[in-house]
Parts: C-alpha cells; structure tokens; sequence
C-alpha cells in the first residue's frame, strides 16, 4: 500500500460493502444452523466472501484478509461435506463473525488495523486441522492457507504460482496465443454464481455522499419557501390589479409550484432505503438472545422493501433493538412453561413494516406472556403517575409502560431478566415524530406498533400565533382546530378543560406556557386539539395563520427536544424564524399534571 | 495507442481504486462493469475498447464465463485482458489465461504494477 493513500472515501467504500458481505455471512450462518447443509447457501457466501478478502488485502488489512481466507477455506470444506455441523461449531463461526466485524469497523474507524484476530484465526486452523484428520483420503490438500505467500510481481512473471507451472504466460505477443482451446462449460461455469440479489443494488448506480443529499434537500426546501412567497405575492398582485400580465405571471407561478413539488417528492424518493437496512441485523440478535436464555424463538420478518428515509432508517435501529430485546427477554417464555401454557415450545416474533399514506408501520409482534394490565396499574400507583382511584382504559393504561423508571421485568407474568426502559425507546420515537402503542392479552402475546413519518425534512404544519409570535404545529397530530368562547372553559381538578362534543379536553395556554407576554384586549380564544392514541390536548393560540409545508430545520439540542417542546425551526418566505412545536411534549406534561394534581402543565422537564 | 480501459469488477471499492490507479494514466478513458453481463453490455455500447481489467469471482456471470463470451466474438477477439486476481483461486486464473487472458495481477496490488503489465500488454499487442 505504498503508491496510494487510503483516503476516508475508500474507507466509506470499503466499509459499506464489508458490511454487506458480513451481513450476508451472519445469514449464511442462520441459514445453515436453521436448515442444515445447503450447497446454495455455501456457494451463495463464497463470492461475497472472496470479494471481502481482496478488498481488506487492497487496503492493508492484512489480518482480516488471512482471517477471512481461512473462513473461504472452512466454508469450502462445509460445502464439501466435511464437517458436521454441530451446535459447538456454529458457536465458533458466529463468534468468529463477530470478531471480523469488529475488526472491520475498527480498522476502518482507526483507518488502520487494529485488531490482529491472531486468537481467531486460530481456532480456524485448529478447525480446519480437525477436519483434515478426520477425511485423511488425500482431500486435505486445501487452498494454500498461507497468505502473504504468492505477492504479485511485476509484470516481466506474470506466470501463475506455483502449480502446473507449464501454463505460464508472460504477455505474449498477441497473435500467438488468441484462440487457446476454450474450457468446456461445465468447467468454467464450476465457479460459483451466487444469488442475483447480492449485486442488484450495485448495477448502474452512482456513489453519492449523503451529505450532499441532505444539502440538496435544504436547498429544495428554500426553493419551495420562496414558491410560497413569489405564490402570495402572485395573488396580492392579482387582487390589486388584473390584467394579462398579471394571469401570465401567476400561470408561470403555478408551474413553477409544480415543478417544485416534483423535484421535492424526487429528491425525497432518492433519499428512501428500504427498510431491511435495519432488519438485517436482528436474525442474528434473535438468535444469540435466544440461545443465551435457552429459548427457542422464530423471527419472521415482513415489509422488508418498505422504504423509508434514511434519517430515519439511521435512527430507528437502536429503538428498535430495544425493543426485540424486550420481546425476548420478557415476552416469549422459556420451551418448558410454553409447552405448560400449551403453546408451541418455539415461540415466534413477527417484525413488519408496511407504507399507509405518509406514514411507515412497524410491528414487533410476539405469541408470548403478554402485560399483565393489573401489574402496570400497581406498579403506576405506585410510581405516583397515576392516583388510587382513578380510572383509566387499558389502552391508556398500557401506554404508561412507556413511562420513566417503569421497568417491564415487573409486569410481564415471566419475572425473569431485567427490565429495559421503554422510555428510552418512545423518546427516540418521539424525536422522529413517531408515535408507538401497544396492544396486548395476558399469556396469548403483545403487539407493539410504531408509527414513523416517511421523511423528516419537510412536514405540513399549521401556523398559529400567540402572543405576537408565530409557532408551527406539525399538522400529523392536529385532530381539530376550533373558537371557543370564555364562558366555554371550565376548571376540573384546577385545570383548564373545554367540552368539545362529549369529551373533556385539558387546555394549555401557549402563551403562559412559553413565558410570554400575555397580550392584553386580544383574547386567546382558538384551540388547536392535538391528539397522540386516545388522549386529546388543546393549545389556547390568539390566532390561526393557515397550512403550509415546511422545512424543518435543526435546533441545537441544547434549545430543542421534549423538555423545551420544540421540534426544530423553519424559515418563512419573508425570512422570519419559526419555532415548530415538539407535540410530544404536551402529552408527557399531561401525564404529569395528572400523576401530582398540578393546576398546569410544566414543562414536563426532569422526565 | 491506449485509449478506453474496461474494468469489470463486482466490487466498487476496486472500481475506486482503478480510478486512483487509472484516472491520470495517459489520459485514457475508465469504463466500468459490475459482472461479465453488464461488460459485455458495455462492449457493445463503447466503440474502441483497448484493454479488459476482469475479476473472476462475480455474480450474474463470473469472469470466466465472460472469457468464454468473449472469445467467441470475432469483433472482440483482439481486445487484451488482464485477470485480476485474489489469493486462493489459482486455478482460475490459470484457466482465465488458457483461455486468451494476457496476463494477471493479483490482489492486494499496486497502481506501479499495475501500470506495469498494462505497458507490456499493450505494447505487444
């Protein structure tokens, strides 16, 4: 590696396809421990494999090379039949998978190696030497194991190394040798020829750096601010005076609107994965939970292609992750109390996506003990969120499991394991103005359903001013918005609700709580309801300034998040700076008000 | 008189490599393949292809059966390939040169090597 310099895009490059082999060694893997020897799936890893050992060679990654050539070596002798495939060797190769992954993002992270997988490489050897002793019949002879060994020269011996040393050509003149005899197919076709899929994505694509496509985003998000903008004035114009110019200039306004539009949904679309970016990884998560806590889970996985943005799809493995986690851990029951509860001893989860309008549902479905709906009541009343004797639907009930410090481990029937806070989990859904519920039966299983925006750049919002500033309401979670008179709000429990048809809406005046001046002789006399599952709250707003899409554009975290309710910020066609609401954050101060009584709402800060 | 190179490789990290090795190289043109189907697409497409950088082990149609296509077009018969190599598949690349490959480089390798084989071949040819 002497004459080039590794740069960080040939490491993007290098890592982003390594992940894909990897990923495809992990499902190699599954798929054989799952359904035993399958001469496809052996040749289907060799290719992805053998590309992985000359690229990390091409970068210098020399242990992770030999590694992986050891792994060709192992898989070779798999397909050949010479190995049992034993729960013990499974072990081996799934830890040894790890290991190469971590050394690939180290290196790549380190832009060096790092990791030597000398450890590794040799319970291979030792692997391999096993499997040789045990097929003496001359077959031994593997792919030479030593690496390093055969560097390429310069061109003046370009023969092949060593064996059949008769055939070597050294760049003859090209009339002599053109028409050798050509290798009957079944020779040549001998070479693996894996799945088609494996390549798909790579055909006749470009390289685009995301960064850019973030930027192009922004800049079609000032496009469209502008539109807006020449839009109003296109009108002002016409009111104020007619004329053909004007009906002209208002047409070219319009396919500019059009075309604007065009260009955004395209832009979006180029920024959508499919979802199984995510998925990917958890066959194996599955399946290394499952084996720790002697378990035996199927995952079934539906949707994959359902695509997304990649914003998105970067985010939401970790909830996700979460999640899984918490299905095995505290939803499928060990085979035994299964096979008690008559149920099947394997016990299954279902992870879905699928598109509904402009939104992404994912599912997390699992046939195990379910929530027990008394246990979260006890454990809320005791966690002072939710008073003796008040009642709530279990729906509602339910959504409490999302709530701070509430550990899982206590209310599912199995108490094994540790809990893990679902909190975590809804905020990071929150943060991608997502919405999750659950739905569950006691000992049959529980259904959680997550809710995610295709896309967070640009979201329609309605525009409301309070106190002569203007705030975005992203338009998702607006039910209604209404004018209502004084004499309509009445104080229950020392807060303010409104009746709208037969429900009780608590209010939250906008204005008291940001801190703002409140602005006398204009009396704050519309609410917007927002709604998040079954729970409605309304914000008392001066006015209502209409729809428009908007370009979310990121706060420092310090200044946005829940705490402060602020989602991010958008510019108007006039310049202006627009706050654009975190609805969530109304919802987390309802649920407080409502554990201790207060009379308003805080700003559900220290949650 | 080098003019266009076709580098046919299932991997886009070797395909940014060749373009570190190849892009300054007497100013001659890179066009680039995923598998032996899409090069011989591209053949078709580009007039004036003076030289194939082939990797064996790719999906749809591995370097080989490329070869095998290749040889039985009189049209492309003349164009030189060069096999680029990985370790431990050997006996593939000795079947890539019976079958019309010029020569080999195998991977991990360097852009002077590269360009090494690349002035002999050509310079024969």
């Amino acid at each position: 590696m002497s004459d080039f310099q590794i740069s960080p895009e040939l490491l993007n490059i290098y890592l982003e396809e390594a992940r894909a082999h990897l990923e495809g060694l992990d499902h190699a893997l599954l798929a054989l421990e799952r359904e035993g020897l399958d001469p496809e799936v052996v040749a289907g890893i060799m290719g992805p494999l053998h590309t992985l050992k000359g690229n990390s060679g091409m970068m210098g990654f020399t242990g992770i090379k030999d590694y992986v050539h050891r792994l060709e070596d192992v898989f070779v002798r798999i397909g050949q039949g010479a190995v049992t495939l034993s729960r013990p060797l499974f072990d081996r190769l799934f830890a040894g998978a790890s290991a190469l992954r971590d050394a690939v993002e180290q290196a790549c992270r380190q832009r060096g190696e790092v990791r030597s997988l000398q450890g590794e490489r040799a319970v291979l050897d030792a692997l391999l030497r096993e499997i040789t002793q045990r097929t003496p019949s001359g077959e031994g002879s593997l792919p030479s194991t030593q690496s390093g060994t055969t560097q390429s020269r310069q061109s003046g011996e370009t023969g092949p190394p060593s064996t059949q040393s008769q055939t070597t050509v050294s760049a003859p003149s090209a009339s002599s040798s053109l028409t050798p005899s050509v290798p009957s197919a079944d020779q040549s076709l001998a070479v693996s020829a894996p799945s088609a899929e494996y390549i798909s994505a790579h055909s006749s694509t470009v390289r685009v750096d995301f960064s850019q496509l973030d930027h192009l985003l922004n800049l079609v998000g000032e496009l469209i601010i502008h539109r807006t903008k020449l839009h109003e004035l296109g009108r002002e114009l016409a009111e104020q005076k007619g004329g053909r110019e004007t009906a002209e200039l208002l047409s070219a306004v319009q396919q500019v609107a059009a075309v604007s539009t065009q260009l955004q949904e395209t832009v979006m679309d180029i920024r959508m994965l499919p979802i199984r970016h995510v998925f990917e990884r958890f066959p194996r998560l599955v399946r290394d939970l499952a084996r720790q806590q002697g378990k035996d889970i199927e995952l079934i996985l539906e949707g994959e292609g359902t695509r997304i943005d990649k914003a998105i799809i970067d985010e939401i493995g970790e909830p996700l992750v979460h999640m899984i986690r918490n299905s095995v851990d505290h939803g499928i029951e060990t085979p035994a109390m299964r096979v008690a509860r008559g149920k099947t001893p394997t016990g299954t989860i279902l992870l879905s996506a699928m598109q509904e309008s402009n939104h992404v549902l994912i599912t997390i479905m699992d046939d195990g003990s379910g929530i027990d709906a008394a246990a979260v009541r006890r454990k809320a009343v005791d966690r002072g969120l939710l008073k003796a004797d008040e009642t709530l639907p279990d729906r509602e009930l339910l959504q409490l499991i999302f709530s701070q410090g509430f550990s899982t481990a206590e209310i599912v029937s199995d108490l094994s394991g540790r809990g893990v806070g679902l909190d975590v989990v809804l905020k990071s859904i929150e943060r991608l103005n997502g919405l999750v519920e659950v739905e569950t039966v006691p000992g049959v299983g529980t259904k959680f359903i997550i809710q995610l925006p295709l896309t967070l750049a640009i979201i329609s919002a309605l525009l409301v001013e309070v106190s002569d500033r203007t705030y975005a309401v992203p338009l998702g979670s607006v039910v209604e918005s209404l004018k209502f008179r004084p004499a309509d709000v009445h104080t229950i429990n020392g807060r303010e609700t409104l009746r709208i048809r037969d429900r009780i809406v608590p209010l939250v005046r906008l204005d008291a709580f940001f801190g703002l001046r409140v602005v006398t002789g204009e009396p704050a006399h519309y609410a917007v309801v927002l709604g998040r599952g079954d729970k409605r709250v309304g914000l008392v707003v001066n006015r209502l300034r209409g729809q428009q899409e908007v370009v979310i554009k990121a706060l420092d975290p310090a200044v946005s998040g829940i705490t402060l309710a602020l989602a991010g910020a958008t510019i108007m066609g006039d310049g202006r700076v627009v706050l654009i609401l975190d609805v969530a954050a109304f919802f987390e101060g309802r649920r407080q008000a409502l554990a201790h009584g207060r009379s308003r709402p805080a700003l559900a800060g220290g949650s | 008189m080098l003019r266009k190179i076709l580098a046919v490789d299932d991997s886009a990290l070797i395909h940014q490599m060749y373009k570190l090795f190849l892009s300054r190289y007497k100013n001659c043109k890179l066009i680039s393949a995923m598998n032996g189907l899409e090069a011989l697409d591209k053949l078709a497409q580009e007039e004036g292809i003076d030289l194939i950088l082939l990797d064996i082990n790719m999906p749809v149609m591995n370097g080989l059966e490329f070869l095998q296509r290749l040889q039985k077009e009189s049209a492309y018969q003349a164009i030189p390939v060069i096999i680029i190599s990985t370790e431990g598949k050997e006996e593939d690349t000795i079947r890539g040169l019976k079958m019309g490959a010029k020569g080999y480089v195998k991977k991990p390798f360097q852009a002077s090597e590269l360009h090494g084989l690349i002035e002999k071949i050509t310079a024969a040819g």
